[in-house]
């Protein structure tokens, strides 16, 4: 019986000793030992064993054989889950105990909130001016707040209007499908009116008896506010005054209302659907799809049996009449709390440096961030990819850059909602305005 | 260990001596034996540690945190606001923002799916307690959504129940010359099927509580009902229901607290709406999304009390039952 | 009139069948499609997707039969998460069961100050919801040293105030006079506990030992946060299952069958603890012999 009792006490004992020897093991991360190299930390949001993954390892193999003995990055793949599960949830409990790696990737809309709550280093000053300069300048706007670069892009992204050309020339829209880019005559250049982007659609709704185009409305996501906000931007609306405290004004303002209905008289039309069948353009059903460049590969191996004929044209042009376009990926950050900031920011640099930019958007389908990457890939010169970068050159217009930028792509979110289900616009929009600035109080403290 | 946990834990043993005292010079006749005590505090020993470190501590924190403006990017920028957090909760309120909505569906989704999830459950746990050919299959058939993932029934579900004509469902209806529904897009339908669903998904957990409980239930007495002359529905009634009663008791306090924390059905199945969010997915939501920990921590210390103080009516309306 | 009841009864027997039948479809048809799923390539998945055949194993084709599987074994190398999501999951199912028994046999069966309190404080713990608490939980056991280890995995779950409650709700149930027998013969507390509280409650042990284990196996979130992400030079990972199905779906290049072959492999320790559980739950009544 004895034996009993001794056992649970020592159990407990052996519970409390492991409570209590906490604060020992501080955290060791980043820490230099006494002649090797100085060891950083960095983590990515893919897994290692995806292209991108297998992208930014090579490049971290290639910057510690060029450091060796000095510095040596240590890579750890935490992949991004459903509903930003994984590598956000990382992210978050690191920043509350202080405990982020030397250098991470963020979304480039983070670069605001993260900022200004001095979570990323002011890379300004740390970064030699060509390379700055090599940026595109829809990459540096992303990566600034408040005047500092606080984040370099890892690559570019844009959308634009991908169309089946076997249905166009069914649909009489041109002659052949040879000829059918030049027939329609759209270009960066001299891009197609809203108007006559809904005159299209609506001769190949009623050829088809189908949407003319998916939006890729049923989608809950960040994709809502990056595929669809240019079309309030090209309408002259804002989504939120500059220093991103105002919405009033902004997020429901005349030319805001009239992008929204813009889109809103698409699905009333039948033009496009709330709930669009899965993959409509891809295997054939619907002439059209607003998508980003990740389609362009998925069209030239997946779906070559279904669509094998297709083109891209530009994005539609609003009142404004000028061509808006939504740009912005993942970046490389440097953490305010690293002990080797020099090193840090020399890391993200080669990170987003040339040869890691060609090698990473090989791997992704995206755009390259970086001039002199764009400049020596040939795939740029011609074809979709071609049209998905002078778009971007032409009309790039980044997703705004202020710490709200989750209250805000929500609200987005929820206002596109409610106007394809039908809701009143200017109502719609006059009740998200409030509730964002309930919520945007929040944060002056 | 911080000063944080020292003191907690001091003050945990403060009131617990308080409490001990407290007991002793109420117990009257009925005293204490202290080897007796002994034991049984050696036994709670364990459990206390892990309780005091993993549960209470972070629940003391987090309480803590309604009072306060903590935004998670500025763990080390955190004041206390004193009520502002509740005041700007009853002005939702009164406003029906966020909140209102969500308390709303909350407490409507509460109030459809406890008692239809145990119905399922006891229904279920009656038709494979008689031990019969087959039995076991059954037993896993109906236990099976319980372990099953979320997103492989939310894709089948979304599926059938797609708000058009190339759903399965909506399919069958056009068929019938009714017209096309909106089921999970609409707000009228959203929350009925989540509870279905939920209760669907949910019912073989308490199955498989019914089914202990009915194993407790000695097969004596049925024979001797039986010698009585008694029926098949007057033994359920008479047996079945009051040897169920202890057992249904945990059952409903669980499962409502279990409901009261619904939030991944409607995360997959329709998103953040109006018409479906509930109070666990506004924490979520301000807490992980806007990453608003203060205001998030506010919510569910009103949760808390809300959902506490309804088990509490609950057990003590029930009370004669424990 | 006796061929009537038999008749009667046949009937009966038939009708609950069909009943207990259809019911057995609708719960198991996610099961049954995620199986037949996980035999096929994505492009007779989404060819199928709607019609009866999408229900049905695609045993035509013997080459790409296992292939799925072959591909997460080989590949992905997905025995090695099975293989920590079994030990994480023993590991906390037996020490929180010993743990939670312990502590409901105190509160059930023991009479001593300051237990009103403690009782009080269990069922309150229940209540309180725990979305807000995870990122403070995370906090205290990062300053205890263990984030980055395998102990901030086993150790925080070992103790659960809803096994407690539930544990304790049953002990009180055991009949006095098997305890008062034993001490009689001179057994001490914790023989008690174990021959007579634990030996007369294997159903509930079972039951919740079942729940206990599909929690901890389904779990993802904290493991992600606490443990070290697979670092690709060799080392053995430390992800349990969930966690790798995680990253998993999120590989640009995996088929929704890979996917479905990966979460058939992550369900069925599951079923099998669930069905194994349940065969116990009737035995260990049996060999019991009380109530």
């Amino acid at each position: 019986m004895n034996k009993g009792w001794i056992g649970l006490v020592l159990v407990s004992m052996v519970l409390m000793l492991v409570a209590c020897s906490g604060e020992a093991s501080e955290n060791s991360e980043g820490s230099q030992e006494s002649d090797g190299p100085v060891k950083l930390s960095m983590w990515v949001h893919v897994s290692e064993d995806t292209l991108e993954g297998k992208a930014y390892k090579t490049r971290a193999k290639a910057f510690n054989d060029a450091n060796v003995g000095k510095i040596e990055i240590e890579v750890q793949y935490i992949a991004r889950g459903g509903g930003g599960t994984g590598y956000e949830d990382k992210v978050n409990a690191a920043l509350t105990t202080s405990s982020l790696p030397d250098v991470l990737t963020l979304d480039g809309p983070n670069t605001g909130a993260y900022a200004k709550s001095g979570i990323l280093l002011d890379l300004s000053d740390r970064l030699p001016e060509e390379s700055k300069n090599d940026f595109l300048n829809t990459a540096l706007q992303q990566g600034t707040y408040e005047g500092k670069l606080y984040s370099l892009a890892i690559q570019e992204s844009t959308v634009a209007v991908f169309y089946n050309k076997d249905m166009f020339v069914q649909a009489g829209l041109c002659k052949s499908v040879e000829s059918c880019d030049q027939d329609l005559g759209i270009t960066v250049e001299d891009p197609w009116t809203q108007d006559e982007f809904k005159q299209i659609a609506t001769t190949l709704k009623n050829k088809f008896n189908k949407p003319a185009i998916d939006l890729h409305l049923g989608s809950q996501d960040e994709w809502v506010t990056f595929g669809l906000a240019p079309f309030i931007w090209t309408n002259g609306g804002e989504l939120i005054s500059e220093d991103g405290i105002e919405v009033q004004g902004y997020f429901n303002s005349e030319n805001t209302a009239k992008g929204f209905a813009f889109i809103q008289s698409m699905i009333n039309e039948g033009l496009s659907a709330a709930v669009p069948e899965d993959n409509a353009f891809e295997v054939g059903i619907y002439p059209m799809s607003l998508s980003s460049a990740w389609t362009i590969p998925l069209m030239k191996y997946s779906y070559v049996d279904t669509v094998p004929h297709w083109g891209v044209l530009p994005y539609p042009v609003g009142e404004s009449g000028k061509l808006h376009v939504p740009t912005g990926s993942w970046a490389f950050g440097v953490s305010e709390s690293t002990k080797h900031p020099e090193e840090a920011a020399k890391i993200a640099e080669w990170m987003t440096n040339k040869e890691s930019t060609i090698m990473v958007t090989n791997a992704t389908g995206l755009l390259p961030a970086k001039a002199s990457a764009y400049a020596e890939v040939s795939k740029y010169k011609e074809g979709p990819d071609k049209l998905f970068m002078d778009q971007l050159i032409a009309g790039g217009h980044p997703r705004p850059n202020v710490f709200a930028y989750p209250e805000l792509t929500f609200s987005f979110q929820q206002a596109i909602d409610r106007i394809v289900n039908g809701k009143d616009v200017g109502e719609t929009l006059d009740q998200l305005t409030k509730q964002l600035e309930v919520k945007l109080e929040r944060h002056k403290r | 260990m911080n000063t944080f946990t020292l003191g907690l834990i001091a003050v945990f043993i403060l009131i617990l001596a308080v409490c001990v005292l407290w007991d002793i010079r109420k117990s009257g006749e009925f005293k204490f034996k202290w080897s007796h005590s002994l034991a049984g505090y050696l036994f709670m020993a364990p459990a206390l540690v892990l309780i005091v470190l993993f549960v209470i501590q972070p629940i003391v924190l987090s309480l803590w945190y309604g009072f306060t403006d903590y935004y998670l990017l500025e763990p080390n920028n955190i004041h206390y606001i004193g009520l502002n957090n509740f005041s700007s909760l009853t002005k939702d309120l009164s406003g029906q923002g966020d909140f209102y909505h969500a308390l709303k569906n909350t407490l409507y989704f509460m109030l459809f799916c406890v008692p239809l999830q145990i119905a399922v459950a006891l229904g279920l746990a009656l038709l494979v307690n008689k031990p019969r050919k087959g039995g076991g299959f059954f037993k896993v058939a109906f236990f099976s959504p319980v372990v099953m993932s979320l997103a492989v029934t939310s894709f089948l579900w979304l599926y059938m129940l797609r708000p058009d004509e190339k759903g399965l469902i909506n399919g069958l209806l056009v068929k019938m010359g009714i017209p096309v529904q909106g089921f999970f897009t609409d707000p009228d339908q959203a929350m009925n099927l989540i509870i279905l669903l939920s209760a669907w998904q949910g019912a073989g957990m308490q199955m498989i509580i019914f089914l202990a409980g009915l194993k407790n239930i000695s097969r004596d007495l049925y024979e001797a009902a039986q010698l009585d002359g008694a029926n098949r529905w007057k033994s359920f009634l008479n047996i079945t229901m009051p040897g169920l009663k202890p057992i249904t008791l945990f059952i409903l306090i669980t499962t409502f607290i279990a409901a009261s924390r619904l939030m991944i059905q409607p995360m997959i199945l329709t998103g953040y709406k109006e018409f479906t969010v509930t109070l666990s997915y506004l924490i979520y939501n301000e807490g992980y999304v806007f990453k608003m920990v203060g205001y998030a921590s506010a919510i569910a210390l009103l949760v808390t009390v809300l959902i506490g103080s309804m088990t509490l009516v609950q057990r003590y309306v029930l009370r004669e039952v424990d | 009139m006796k061929g009537m009841t038999v008749n009667n009864k046949g009937f009966r027997l038939l009708f609950i069948y069909l009943f207990m039948s259809v019911l057995a479809v609708l719960f198991l048809f996610p099961t049954v499609w995620m199986l037949a799923a996980s035999t096929k390539p994505d492009v007779l998945i989404y060819s199928e997707t709607g019609k009866l055949s999408s229900f049905i194993p695609n045993i035509t084709d013997g080459s790409v039969f296992l292939r799925n599987y072959a591909i997460l074994l080989t590949d992905y190398k997905i025995w090695r998460f099975m293989l920590n999501s079994s030990f994480y999951s023993a590991f906390i199912v037996v020490g929180n069961i010993i743990v939670s028994s312990m502590a409901g046999y105190a509160l059930a069966k023991f009479h001593f100050p300051g237990k009103t309190f403690l009782l009080g404080l269990i069922v309150f713990l229940i209540v309180v919801p725990i979305e807000t608490t995870i990122i403070p939980l995370y906090t205290i056991v990062h300053r205890l040293g263990l984030t980055g280890t395998i102990f901030a995995v086993l150790i925080p779950p070992l103790v659960s105030v809803f096994n407690i409650f539930l544990f304790r709700q049953s002990f009180v149930s055991v009949p006095r006079e098997l305890e008062e027998a034993a001490i009689m013969d001179g057994a001490s507390k914790l023989q008690v506990y174990y021959h007579i509280i634990l030996a007369t409650s294997k159903p509930i042990i079972a039951t919740i030992a079942t729940l206990n284990f599909i929690g901890v196996w389904n779990d993802y979130i904290w493991p992600i946060m606490v443990l070290p992400a697979p670092s690709g030079n060799g080392d053995w990972p430390l992800y349990p299952i969930q966690a790798a199905l995680n990253t998993l779906a999120q590989q640009p290049m995996i088929e929704t069958g890979q996917i479905m072959a990966a979460l058939t492999l992550a369900t069925i320790p599951l079923i099998v603890v669930y069905a194994l559980a349940q065969k116990y739950i009737v035995e260990g009544f049996s060999t019991a012999g009380i109530k």
